[in-house]
């Protein structure tokens, strides 16, 4: 750290903390002067759309960005587009699948590469233009500073992050990344139940790719398993887990599906799962865990978090050590 | 860095800090080199003055030598007119002196000082001496002493000592 790092510390640093979702918009502001926080706010904002910010979140983080030079507006990305594959070298790209010339990647530690299709980052950037935005955090990224803040322990591990809209999975080995997968559970693009049965306007088999497309899957490999999953496990009319609501159902799911394509997919080193951690800032139902523990047989424990706690915490980091 | 993108740069200061800050600069950069300017034209000025002072101290040195000068040549003018003037009065003492000696009286030595005459001679005899030669002489000096003695030829010798006492009548150097 230079001299302007130094000098940097010492100013009142405000970093302001975006989540978007399909229906509303939750902002954290946060203050720092010498690392030590000095303000703390919390607001919530209802949007129509995904895609235009609404005047009243425009003026609000204007208003924020004219009070002090140093504000950071940080975005948490959860789009489709994007995923994490293990490893940082040049041909994991071509082994996963991935259109390297349409993403952008950021490697983590050497130990895996996390990436974002330029569609959404564009995406982004435009409807944060009349506000400026500078930074961009993967979920897989906060999900890792969580991991690394809990420093786990060797065994195979699934990490769940679960947001209101997004649910972001990582099977680690320790430090090693073995698998990870990226879902909506906000809208009904589901592919289990809804697009599967209603195939009158798409035909199935295009909806599935894609979707597998935008989660990097070899679609080919896993339709069948796919298949098979949907045959054999019929949620809406399970009633043990009646009770849980479509998002916490799609938790399940794409859990289910996400296990599935770990252990099945040749191109992850399948190690099996004995736990499960998640880290819930959505607040899911209490049977959704019981689910994960009866039917899954995985030891299941949750932690309830602050999502944009540790968005604003990635992000300072990232403002003093790159000062 | 970790993000997708990378944060856009950041001023220390606000617009309004640094135009203050630019401000103060350009001013103080502006009346550094105000007292340098001020700074080199006093020095340059002191150099001119104090050349001016030992241009003044030679002038005055010399304006005194030649007063010194204009001093002696003055001096010099009235030692000329007192010598000139002395002259004409020893010319006329001498003349008034051969005009005193009587015809009875003969003399061989003349020794004129400035405040003493000293007569050497001969006469035919004492009388002569002191009635034609000696009151002239007492009424001009104050003290006349003379002595006599006779010589192979029946001539009475003197000499004749003559003192005035101040100087008077003569002006001094």
């Amino acid at each position: 750290m230079g001299l302007f790092g130094s000098v940097k510390k010492r100013l009142t640093i405000q970093l302001i903390g975006i989540c978007l979702e399909e229906d509303g918009c939750n902002i954290q502001v946060e203050r720092f002067k010498n690392s030590k926080m000095t303000y703390s706010n919390r607001k919530s904002f209802l949007i129509e759309s995904k895609e235009v910010l609404s005047k009243e979140i425009i003026n609000y983080l204007n208003i924020l960005q004219g009070e002090h030079e140093q504000t950071y507006v940080v975005l948490f990305l959860n789009t489709l587009g994007q995923g994490a594959i293990p490893g940082c070298d040049e041909g994991i790209y071509e082994k996963f699948g991935v259109d390297k010339n349409g993403i952008k990647s950021v490697c983590i530690d050497n130990r895996f590469t996390i990436y974002a299709s330029l569609i959404d980052i564009n995406w982004a950037d435009k409807i944060f233009k009349k506000v400026g935005l500078d930074f961009i955090f993967s979920p897989f990224l906060i999900l890792n500073a969580y991991i690394d803040k809990n420093n786990d322990t060797k065994e195979v591990k699934l990490y769940i992050l679960n947001t209101n809209n997004g649910l972001t999975m990582m099977v680690k080995n320790g430090r090693k990344l073995l698998y990870a997968s990226f879902f909506n559970v906000a809208k009904e693009q589901d592919l289990l139940l809804e697009d599967f049965e209603n195939t009158e306007t798409q035909s199935a088999v295009n909806l599935e790719e894609e979707l597998f497309d935008e989660f990097d899957i070899d679609s080919d490999e896993t339709n069948d398993d796919m298949q098979e999953l949907d045959d054999e496990i019929d949620y809406e009319n399970n009633s043990e887990y009646s009770s849980l609501s479509g998002k916490d159902l799609r938790f399940v799911k794409y859990l289910d599906a996400s296990l599935k394509e770990f252990y099945d997919n040749d191109l992850y080193d399948s190690q099996f799962v004995t736990k499960v951690k998640i880290y819930d800032d959505a607040g899911m139902h209490k049977d959704v865990i019981k689910y994960i523990e009866n039917d899954l047989l995985l030891d299941t424990s949750a932690e309830n978090i602050n999502l944009l706690n540790m968005v604003i915490e990635v992000a300072k980091e990232e403002v003093l050590s790159y000062a | 860095m970790h993000s997708f993108i990378k944060p856009r740069k950041k001023k220390i200061i606000d617009d309004m800090s640094s135009l203050w800050i630019i401000f103060i600069i350009l001013m103080s950069l502006g009346l550094i080199g105000f007292g340098v300017y001020i700074n080199y034209k006093s020095s340059f000025y002191i150099k001119m003055l104090e050349s001016d002072y030992l241009k003044q101290q030679s002038i005055e040195e010399n304006v005194k030598s030649l007063r010194r000068d204009i001093q002696i040549f003055s001096m010099q003018k009235e030692l000329e007119t007192e010598v000139k003037q002395s002259n004409l009065v020893l010319k006329e003492s001498v003349k008034s002196l051969f005009d005193l000696v009587p015809d009875q009286v003969t003399l061989t030595d003349v020794i004129m000082e400035r405040d003493s005459l000293i007569l050497k001679g001969y006469s035919a005899s004492k009388e002569s001496y002191s009635l034609l030669l000696e009151p002239p002489l007492k009424s001009i000096f104050d003290e006349s002493h003379a002595s006599f003695s006779i010589d192979n030829r029946g001539f009475y010798r003197f000499v004749s000592k003559n003192v005035m006492n101040i100087n008077r009548g003569i002006v001094d150097e």
